[in-house]
């Protein structure tokens, strides 16, 4: 059943990553409208949509300066200590 | 106040289960294994129940150990732990080897051991039977790596445990005391930091955090799902109860948020993956800690009670999946959301718990930290745990699955045609950690009537935590969408402090057997050439001497005194008998007058 | 004469001694091997019973020498036969005459030719062991001393391994060396004392400086020797190897003691001022000793070498306590000397019995073995915890004394901790070599030799090895009886030393800025 569903998505990929911008969109929207902006703990959060922002800077970090450290010569074969 | 009804440590019940399981034959076996667990469990349900302090002995006359401090603090976690042996225990019905069921309980008694131990001896004592235990869990696995990977991790808890027992002997010669209670930040000393480097081993907080990886990755299938759950869970309550508040804990606890994302984005293994997010995941327990309010306290029990949930079923199903494919890497599989989907099912669950999707566990657990975080007026620590939650979201709930359900499956079709869901033990286990997990999540009053600090009101439905949470996940996902193939599988691995010891372990070792042997074999040298030889060279002269010095003479006087014997006897000795009897006659007579006369 | 406390009734402690030895007699007109095994397996026994004796009748809430008898002997030279027992001795007395009947066991089908004169050298080893350890004249202890490395040589020499000459000579002239200068001093003490070798009146005397400085390093090269402390100890790895398991373990448990019991007995009380200047560098020797030991051990594929160096490391422990000089380090201390006896005579017990089957010592073929010889593994486990002194084994008592000990005395002067950290090595030393050993035993790796063949330990290997299994866990979880024979002499030891120490210690203050 679970199979069929995703056979079901994968076979319509494009409506499903249109859906998916969709609800991305749907949730900073509400978010904007809804939170209240006068009770958050510091002055970041009065900016609108700033955890959107937030995250997005944040996922983007993460990944290159996990990049960036590999690259420094952290990364290596995985069989590095059976030489 | 001391128990009137007969006290019986749930560990008892363990240890004595344990014991018999090598006698108990099939068709007994399957339901006496998971009797003993579901009694462990009934027992503290009842302890839990009834608060206080029990099991106190005296040894070596003034000391006493309290083996059953039950509190609000050590109730929660012996719950959840004891929970999760029932869970595990089901998990690994299908083993046949009675030895890793025994190890395994043996293990979870002494994490329960060490959850309701009041002082350091008796924590100490659990603490090295866990240590003990859980190598075997390792060493049970029969990978070539897993024989070495469990030395290392051995080596590197008694390491820890030392480090632990010093702290508590020099606590002890200079308070004159053992209870295992909470200590002063202000009035910390170098047993403070003794023991806390001990229990922050334990954590697997930097820089002690290596081995975690490393081991859960080489533990059998079952045994990683009782590893991940006990160690790190039971080393977060000693510190939740002797650490809380010191600030040191808040740093390094974000610190090993934002390390165990970065190393596992890169990860290709996908244990290694789940080792660098349980790193994550307890960071923000130990961030918690640090803290130290009522709240964060909460925070921290709640998260390692909803942690230990779905972090066992991340482990389970990917146990099943290794299971299944014979491999744990990321550049092995794929697309397998056709063969079993019902593990992908239950690992989605456990990543959108982890991630802290709304209705699941992690959302009502891991916000009460940030929260505490910002309220204790942190905002630097509210907000890294904020970033870590995009990033765990995106390693976890995005890309682990992603790598082993969807996309192209990367490893040999026949393996792909064997794939198949695992057996139905494994299933159940998988099924009511996710029942749970969901359960926790949407009925969320369960869990926090079982939190430490009563009183402290938290809502996580807020609006504004729901609008939070959801642009973050929402943006995460957005992000992953265009980003995944950077974060894809590759074959490869980063190092850790681990290098130190693993490379430097080979130079240790050589160290042992090349120069110090040597050393040795050279030591015995000296004191025979120096003593040895100059002595024989000596008693060699002496007995030179001896012989042709000293006996030379003695020798000299017998040969010439024979040689004179000779030519006497040639002259005198005639050959003829009259000539013999005159001379013997003659000379007889000349000494008997001689000797007559004087 | 006022330490002494002269029994009344049979003499225990002079039965103990002459039993053995004229037990030999009857082993000297008989012909068959199995009665000189039973014969000697029962007199050990009755020995060991009879010993038992001693702790009945023993006063525990006093200092002085108790059970003591007094002839005369040599008058001429003023030699007398005086012998006691106080709570320092006590335990290894019983040590000994309780680890014999099992040396006899092991032995039982170990040894196969010469039986009998095998067992004349356990039995005249008895003797001379528990003449050492009960002498209070100082000439008659030096007779014994030098008594027991006779039936030792002779144990190595004949029934040893394949390098037996080489190491029993080895053994014995390292051990005489380091006694001959021991003879000097102990004229040196008759002369100074008045012409009398009785112990209790040369301690605490206040010796000048400089006498008791050349004194102590006479007794520290025989007791050194024989603990044995780095850098003296080559001798034990040969020795060990190539002697016969009962060899081994009377070496491992008992001789070794003598050397630290000649510590407490004689260094401490004679030589106070000078134990106080010097203690400091015999601390960090047996640190030396403590991490030397581990790194050796590890580097072993001998099994018998691997728990010979780990016996330096332990020993490395019970020096350590001893010189820190405060009631926990001592206590602990002698309790580790009886651990020490225990655990890793058993474990010697244990090698020997793979060696009877596998007629090798080598790691590399007793690999795996463990799915075959579940009862051996068993006990070889709980042995191999007990040796890197995992929690409720008798050696974790004892290091968390000696470790609380170290604690105290830098702690006390207001001094960072060094000793006591610089213990830690050693310790995850320790577990990384038993645990190694133990695993490869157990289980070894892909390519263990075939070990199908094996059998597990039979009935009488079994009664051999359950008693020290027995003492591990008594000790570990009941210490207090075991202490508690000793308090009152080490309290009365250390006090004394604080009384007569004083120029030691302002010597080492002037030294040390």
């Amino acid at each position: 059943m679970i199979v069929n569903l995703i056979e079901f998505l994968k076979a319509r990929s494009k409506l499903v990553r249109h859906g998916g911008y969709g609800i991305v969109a749907a949730i900073v929207i509400w978010s904007l409208i809804v939170i209240d902006r006068h009770h958050v703990h510091s002055w970041l959060e009065k900016i609108p949509g700033f955890w959107s922002l937030f995250t997005i800077v944040s996922a983007l970090v993460l990944v290159f300066v996990a990049k960036a450290w590999a690259k420094t010569g952290i990364e290596t074969d995985e069989d590095y200590y059976d030489r | 106040m001391t128990g009137n009804f007969g006290f019986l440590h749930p560990s008892l019940i363990l240890l004595v289960g344990a014991a018999l399981l090598p006698f108990i034959r099939d068709p007994f076996r399957k339901p006496y294994l998971l009797l003993v667990p579901i009694l462990t469990f009934l027992d503290v349900i009842f302890l839990n129940a009834n608060p206080g302090t029990y099991g106190v002995v005296s040894f070596m006359g003034d000391w006493t150990l309290t083996f059953g401090r039950v509190d609000s603090l050590s109730s929660v976690f012996a719950f959840i732990m004891a929970l999760m042996a029932i869970i595990g225990t089901l998990y690994g019905l299908h083993v046949d080897d009675h030895w890793q069921h025994v190890a395994a309980w043996f293990y979870v008694a002494g994490s329960l051991g060490v959850i309701y131990s009041g002082d350091y001896l008796v924590l100490f004592l659990f603490w090295e039977m866990m240590a003990f235990a859980s190598t075997f869990l390792i060493w049970f696995n029969t990978d070539k790596d897993s024989l070495a990977a469990g030395y290392r991790y051995l080596l590197v808890h008694m390491f820890g445990g030392v480090l632990l027992l010093l702290g508590f002997i020099l606590r002890y010669q200079t308070t004159g005391d053992f209870s295992f209670v909470p200590l002063d930040e202000h009035h910390s000393t170098l047993a403070t930091w003794l023991i806390m480097a001990g229990l922050m081993l334990n954590a697997a907080v930097p820089p002690f955090h290596s081995w975690l990886p490393d081991a859960y990755s080489k533990a059998t299938i079952t045994g990683a799902v009782f590893m991940c759950a006990f160690t790190t869970k039971t080393a977060v309550y000693t510190l939740a109860r002797a650490f809380a508040g010191f600030d040191v804990l808040i740093y390094l606890g974000v610190f090993m948020a934002i390390l165990g994302i970065i190393y596992a984005l890169k990860e290709n293994d996908v244990r290694r993956l789940l080792g660098w997010e349980i790193i994550s995941q307890v960071g923000y327990m130990v961030a918690g800690v640090g803290i130290g309010t009522a709240l964060a306290i909460n925070g921290t029990a709640a998260h390692a009670f909803a942690h230990i949930l779905y972090k066992g079923l991340l482990f389970m199903a990917a146990g099943s999946i290794i299971k299944a494919t014979g491999s744990s890497k990321f550049t092995d599989l794929g697309g397998l959301y056709k063969k079993m989907p019902m593990t992908m099912l239950f690992l989605l669950v456990g990543a959108v718990s982890v991630s802290g999707f709304p209705l699941f566990s992690g959302f009502v657990s891991k916000s009460m930290i940030i929260s505490a975080g910002f309220e204790e007026h942190l905002p630097l620590v509210g907000f890294a745990l904020m970033l870590v939650s995009a990033g765990t979201f995106l390693v976890a709930g995005l890309r682990l699955p992603n790598l082993i359900f969807f996309g192209e499956f990367k490893g040999k079709q026949e393996v792909y045609d064997k794939a198949a869901e695992p057996p139905w033990n494994m299933t159940m286990a998988m099924a009511a950690a996710s029942i749970l997990c969901f359960a926790f999540g949407t009925f969320y009053p369960m869990l926090y009537a079982m939190l430490p600090n009563a009183g402290i009101e938290y809502n996580p439905y807020s609006t504004y935590h729901m609008a939070e949470t959801l642009q973050v996940l929402a943006c995460t996902a957005l992000v992953f969408a265009f980003i995944k193939n950077r974060i894809g599988a590759k074959a490869n691995t980063m190092l850790d402090l681990d290098w130190l010891y693993r490379r430097g372990g080979r130079g240790f070792l050589w160290l042992a057997s090349k120069p110090i042997q040597a050393i040795d074999t050279a030591w015995g040298e000296v004191y025979r050439v120096v003593g040895l030889v100059p002595l024989m060279i000596v008693s060699r002269f002496w007995a030179w001497f001896d012989w042709h010095g000293i006996d030379g003479v003695v020798d000299g006087i017998a040969r010439g005194v024979r040689g004179l014997g000779q030519r006497v006897s040639s002259g005198l000795q005639r050959g003829q008998i009259q000539y013999s009897l005159f001379f013997t006659i003659t000379f007889a007579t000349l000494a008997l007058l001689a000797f007559v006369w004087f | 004469m006022e330490q002494l406390l002269i029994h009344t009734g049979p003499p225990v402690l002079s039965i103990l001694i002459f039993l053995p030895l004229i037990a030999v007699i009857p082993l000297l007109f008989t012909a068959n091997d199995n009665f000189a095994r039973k014969w000697t397996l029962v007199v050990t026994s009755v020995a060991a019973l009879y010993s038992l004796r001693l702790l009945s009748g023993f006063d525990r809430t006093t200092s002085a020498f108790q059970f003591c008898e007094k002839h005369t002997w040599i008058e001429a030279l003023n030699i007398n036969y005086v012998i006691g027992l106080d709570g320092i001795s006590i335990l290894l007395v019983l040590l000994t005459t309780l680890i014999m009947p099992f040396c006899v066991l092991a032995s039982w089908t170990y040894i196969s030719k010469r039986v009998r004169a095998f067992m004349v050298c356990l039995l005249v080893m008895e003797s001379a062991m528990i003449g050492v350890f009960v002498a209070l004249d100082f000439l008659l202890f030096y007779v014994f001393w030098e008594a027991m490395l006779i039936p030792m040589y002779l144990i190595i020499g004949i029934w040893g391994g394949p390098r037996k000459i080489y190491a029993s000579i080895k053994f014995f002239l390292y051990t005489l060396a380091g006694s001959v200068l021991l003879l000097v001093a102990i004229i040196w003490l008759f002369v100074q004392n008045g012409y009398s070798f009785f112990i209790p009146d040369m301690m605490w005397q206040n010796y000048g400086f400089t006498s008791q400085l050349l004194v102590f390093l006479t007794f520290f090269l025989a007791f050194a020797i024989k603990v044995p402390m780095f850098p003296f100890h080559t001798w034990l790895p040969a020795a060990h190897v190539e002697a016969p398991t009962a060899g081994s373990v009377i070496l491992a448990s008992v001789l070794l003691k003598m050397g630290t019991y000649g510590f407490l007995r004689f260094a401490l009380p004679i030589t106070p001022d000078a134990t106080v200047y010097l203690a400091p560098a015999i601390l960090w020797l047996s640190i030396a000793g403590i991490i030397y030991g581990g790194f050796t051990a590890l580097a072993q594929s001998d099994m018998k070498k691997l728990i010979a160096y780990s016996s330096v490391g332990h020993m490395g422990f019970v020096t350590l306590g001893i010189f820190v000089l405060n009631q926990e380090g001592v206590e602990g201390s002698i309790l580790q000397m009886i651990n020490h006896g225990v655990t890793t005579g058993a474990l010697f017990l244990c090698v020997g019995m793979i060696y009877e089957r596998t007629h090798s010592r080598e790691l590399r073929s007793a690999t795996g073995v463990g799915k075959y010889m579940p009862w051996f593994v068993t006990f070889l486990t709980f042995f191999s915890l007990s040796s890197f002194a995992f929690p409720g084994t008798n050696s974790f008592v004892g290091e968390f004394m000696i470790l609380a000990g170290a604690f105290s005395f830098e702690v006390g002067q207001g001094k960072f901790p060094y000793l006591a950290l610089a213990a830690i090595p050693g310790a995850v030393l320790a577990a990384a070599y038993m645990l190694r050993m133990l695993q490869k035993i157990i289980w070894g790796g892909t390519d263990n030799p075939d070990q199908s063949w094996i059998k597990d330990i039979n009935k009488r290997e079994i009664i051999t090895l359950a008693p020290f299994l027995l003492f591990v866990f008594w000790i570990g979880l009941a210490p207090q009886g075991f202490l508690n024979l000793m308090h009152a002499s080490v309290a009365n030891l250390l006090s004394q030393f604080a009384a007569h120490s004083a120029q030691g210690v302002t010597t080492v203050g002037q030294l040390l800025p």
